[in-house]
């Protein structure tokens, strides 16, 4: 509708300046209204711009054609000035419809008067201001007053001191520049004469008074000295002990509105809450080196700034009160007492901790005594003190966490405050293979309790073995995950928030099981969550080393066995005198029994037990006793056994080895009996009682190897088992003591076994015996008191052997001890 | 902002004087106050051929006019 109304007023103009025909003509108003149907008509297209342009470029030329040329560069230069916009080809297109053979009519000079400049306006003269006004009055020349001009362009400089500035006109009338006179006009000062009551009791308070009279002061003024002695600021009614900050009364004062003797045990008791605050203040101020005690310095000094600005919300009741408040120095004292009764108890606490002995003392005595008072204050329901003191203990705690981080993360000991540490390095230079049990070592104060926080003890036990794994990781060359991706542990829930939190979720949850929560869901963090554990590495190897000691000392493979011991047989039967040669015995050793997959023959050796000397002449039985195998196990290992000699195998090999020496030597005589004449039906009486000795004797041996291999197998078997499922070196080591016990036990090797061991040696004795008194039998040589002799002994010893066997299995509980004796005793006979 | 609107008025003026003198030159016979009113039109979406076809029959209609009242004149003198 509007764009009609406007189109209808453009039409009207248009007739209007186009025509002569008055408005008010019948014909204006039907030519107004057939013109504004037509120009609404917009069925028709938008003009082309370059069609336009081209028959620009058309007339142009045509101009030129016919000598006009002054027309075309008239036109080209208009039609380049012309700002072309989004109307400019219509505007053109409406001129091209409307051109009237402008080569004949159109003149240039018509140009000029179109566009000829405009006359300035004359100037004005003086001889025109005269004309009009003429100089004619007197009083023309004179001088013209100040303060005629109204307009308020001049600075009225002169008045500014004779009448009273109005800060409005001054600031807006002022020069550029003069702030320093303005500056004042801006100050609020405050009204002098308030003050006046402060001053005046001051100046009564600071006066010496009489010492007999009492001085009589407002409760006002009374609760402003309280005020100000709380926040340790110097009073005229209060006196600090400039040592121990204690805080005292100077002056008798009482009030008019309360008694003399209320007012004086009030102000004793604000002296005393005074006394507590300072020694707070005083220990906040103290310098603490240890870092644990600094952050709970910290805490604290938050908390002491807490209070004071609560003690500054009361000062503000009285000097801004938004309502009428009674002022009462009993009001404010029980209000004083309610808000730093936390503090006064903390001011105990630092007090008992400083009080204790230093001899017994653990360093972390504060940290201790804080976590009490927040067990009981939570038990108790304190919240204001709960809050006061367990904020101090976690913080002190977090910053105590660090360096156990650290150790736990990377076995690292701190550098700084290590002396509290709870481990420290006890050898430097340890050898690898007690790098475990030797390098670290727990701290321990001096009634045997470890060195750390009380909190902390049942996790120190778990966080040490932490830290020695992950240096024993480190050793084997390995890196852990969190040195891999620099883990920076999250100590995050060890604040008040988050206690607050979970206090509020479960109000009935005491503090010391939350914290204990807290810490251990801490302590699984660390754990890592890949593979990398001691145990893990470790496993792969300690199995292989224990399969290699069941191949190598305890006989596995019979064949390989006896492919060493032959041999040596045959030398010490050949070189009596030089068979225990360690490199040719170890030689032979690393070609048989190094001959296992999986174990490396260049760690077995063969030697002979230091400090003894083989006696060509003795028994071969007594010779080999003084043989020792061992074999070399990697220093991983070694922190398992806690040895790297395996004294149990060795002599474990040694038995075995003379068993099969015994049973070398019995088996040969067999042959010896087919040379016996052909024609010969029965044997002599000495030579049956012989060979069934020897029968005997065979059996015996054959049942003692039988055990040794059984005992082996079962005992390699179960420490294998227990091994795969041991967490963490300790436990290792624990099944390996445990498994070398037994082993000892069940081979008879233990101390306690001697008796037993001795009688079976003396068996294996009687086997050489019979093997050397074999040919004398034979050749009815010797008597058969010799052969019913050895007969005897080996009946004796064997009851023995088997009676001594049955005791200890029954006593000790072992059933392969057991097994051994029924085997003995039942087909013994 | 006024500073803009003089600026567009001035170059309003400007466009008016240029299209002044292309009409001069051109012998359209259009004054400047009616060119006025035909940009106006055609920037309020009249179409140029409506418009050129309309002031002819505008001039016409005066002349008619013109010649109507010259005829009464003579009448009454």
């Amino acid at each position: 509708m509007a764009h009609a109304t406007t189109i209808a007023e453009l039409t009207e103009g248009l007739i209007g300046s186009a025509t002569n025909i008055p408005k008010d003509h019948s014909l204006f108003e039907s030519l107004k209204d057939r013109a504004v149907k037509q120009l609404r008509d917009t069925s028709r297209g938008r003009t082309n711009p370059f069609e336009v342009n081209e028959r620009f470029s058309g007339l142009i030329e045509k101009f030129g054609v016919l000598n006009r040329d002054d027309l075309g560069e008239a036109l080209e230069s208009s039609l380049d000035l012309l700002p072309k916009t989004r109307w400019t080809p219509e505007f053109l297109s409406l001129l091209l419809q409307l051109t009237d053979r402008p080569w004949e009519h159109s003149r240039t000079e018509d140009l000029g008067q179109l566009t000829s400049p405009l006359t300035p306006p004359a100037e004005l003269t003086w001889e025109e201001i005269v004309a009009d006004d003429p100089l004619t009055e007197d009083d023309i020349w004179n001088d013209v007053e100040r303060g005629y001009h109204s307009s308020g362009d001049d600075v009225a400089v002169d008045d500014h001191s004779h009448s009273e500035p109005t800060t409005s006109t001054q600031a807006t009338s002022c020069n550029d520049g003069d702030f320093a006179a303005l500056a004042p006009l801006h100050v609020v000062l405050p009204d002098a004469n308030l003050l006046n009551e402060v001053r005046s009791a001051r100046q009564a308070l600071s006066k010496d008074g009489s010492s007999n009279g009492m001085e009589v002061q407002s409760e006002l003024t009374l609760i402003r000295e309280v005020l100000s002695m709380l926040h340790g600021l110097p009073t005229y009614v209060f006196d600090v002990d400039p040592v121990n900050r204690a805080v005292g009364i100077t002056k008798r004062i009482t009030s008019i509105t309360a008694s003399d003797i209320v007012v004086h045990d009030v102000l004793v008791q604000f002296a005393e809450v005074g006394t507590r605050l300072n020694f707070v203040r005083q220990w906040l101020l103290g310098k603490q080196s240890k870092a644990h005690l600094q952050s709970v310095q910290a805490a604290l000094q938050q908390s002491m700034t807490l209070l004071d600005s609560q003690l500054m919300d009361l000062e503000r009741r009285y000097a801004q009160p938004q309502y009428d408040y009674i002022v009462s120095l009993v009001d404010v004292r029980r209000y004083v007492e309610d808000l730093a009764r936390p503090m006064i108890r903390l001011s105990e606490i630092i007090a008992s901790e400083a009080s204790s002995g230093v001899v017994e003392k653990s360093p972390f005595a504060l940290l201790d005594l804080l976590y009490e008072e927040s067990c009981i204050a939570q038990m108790v329901g304190d919240d204001q003190l709960l809050a006061l003191i367990a904020r101090a203990l976690l913080a002190g705690l977090r910053t105590y966490l660090r360096p156990v981080l650290s150790w736990s993360i990377s076995g690292t000991l701190p550098s700084g405050d290590g002396e509290d540490f709870f481990a420290h390095e006890r050898q430097t230079d340890c050898d690898l293979g007690e790098v475990w049990h030797e390098q670290f070592a727990l701290r321990l104060l001096p009634d045997g309790r470890v060195c750390t926080p009380g909190m902390m003890r049942p996790f120190v036990e778990q966080l040490y073995t932490m830290g020695k794994s992950r240096t024993f990781i480190k050793l084997l060359g390995q890196r852990s995950e969190y040195e891999t991706v620099g883990f920076t542990g999250d100590l995050g829930t060890l604040d008040f928030v988050s206690f607050t939190r979970c206090l509020d979720t479960s109000p009935l949850l005491p503090f010391d099981q939350l914290l204990r929560a807290t810490l251990t869901d801490w302590m699984a963090t660390l754990s890592p969550t890949t593979g990398i554990s001691v145990q893990t590495l470790l496993i792969d190897g300690l199995l292989r080393t224990m399969n290699t000691l069941d191949y190598v000392f305890l006989g596995r493979d019979g064949m390989l066995l006896q492919a060493f011991a032959e041999p040596l047989f045959d030398r010490m039967r050949r070189l009596p005198k030089t068979w225990d040669d360690s490199f040719l015995l170890t030689r032979l050793a690393q070609s048989t029994l190094g001959t296992t997959p999986g174990v490396d023959a260049h760690c077995i050796n063969v030697g002979i037990t230091s400090g003894s000397k083989i006696i060509s002449t003795a028994p071969l039985l007594q010779q080999l006793g003084h043989l020792e195998l061992t074999y070399a196990i990697s220093w991983p290992v070694q922190n398992v056994t806690r040895s790297k000699d395996l004294l149990t195998y060795t002599a474990a090999f040694t038995l075995l080895l003379q068993v099969e020496v015994a049973a070398h030597l019995l088996r040969s005589q067999l042959f010896d009996i087919r040379k016996l004449e052909s024609g010969c039906r029965s044997l002599a009486p000495v030579l049956q009682m012989a060979l069934r000795l020897r029968t005997r004797l065979l059996w015996f041996l054959g049942t003692l190897r039988a055990h040794i291999a059984t005992t082996a197998a079962t005992l390699s078997h179960e420490l294998s088992v227990r091994l795969q499922a041991a967490e963490g070196i300790d436990a290792m080591g624990e099944i390996w003591t445990n498994h070398d016990k037994r082993l000892k036990s069940c081979l008879l090797l233990s101390t306690g076994m001697t008796p037993i061991r001795s009688a079976i040696a003396g068996i294996l004795a009687l086997c050489e015996s019979l093997a050397d008194a074999w040919p004398l039998l034979l050749n009815g040589a010797t008597a058969s008191q010799a052969a019913m002799g050895m007969s005897e002994n080996f009946n004796k010893s064997l009851s023995f052997v088997s009676a001594g066997l049955r005791g200890v299995g029954r006593a000790g509980g072992e059933p392969m001890l057991e097994a051994l004796a029924e085997s003995l005793q039942y087909h013994g006979g | 902002m006024p500073a803009a609107d003089d600026s567009k008025r001035k170059a309003a003026r400007e466009t008016i004087d240029i299209l002044h003198e292309i009409s001069t030159l051109l012998n359209t016979n259009l004054d400047r106050q009616s060119l006025s009113y035909c940009v106006s039109l055609i920037e309020n979406g009249v179409n140029p051929e409506a418009l050129a076809k309309l002031i002819k029959e505008l001039r016409v209609q005066n002349a008619r006019y013109e010649a109507e009242r010259g005829g009464e004149a003579a009448s009454v003198a």
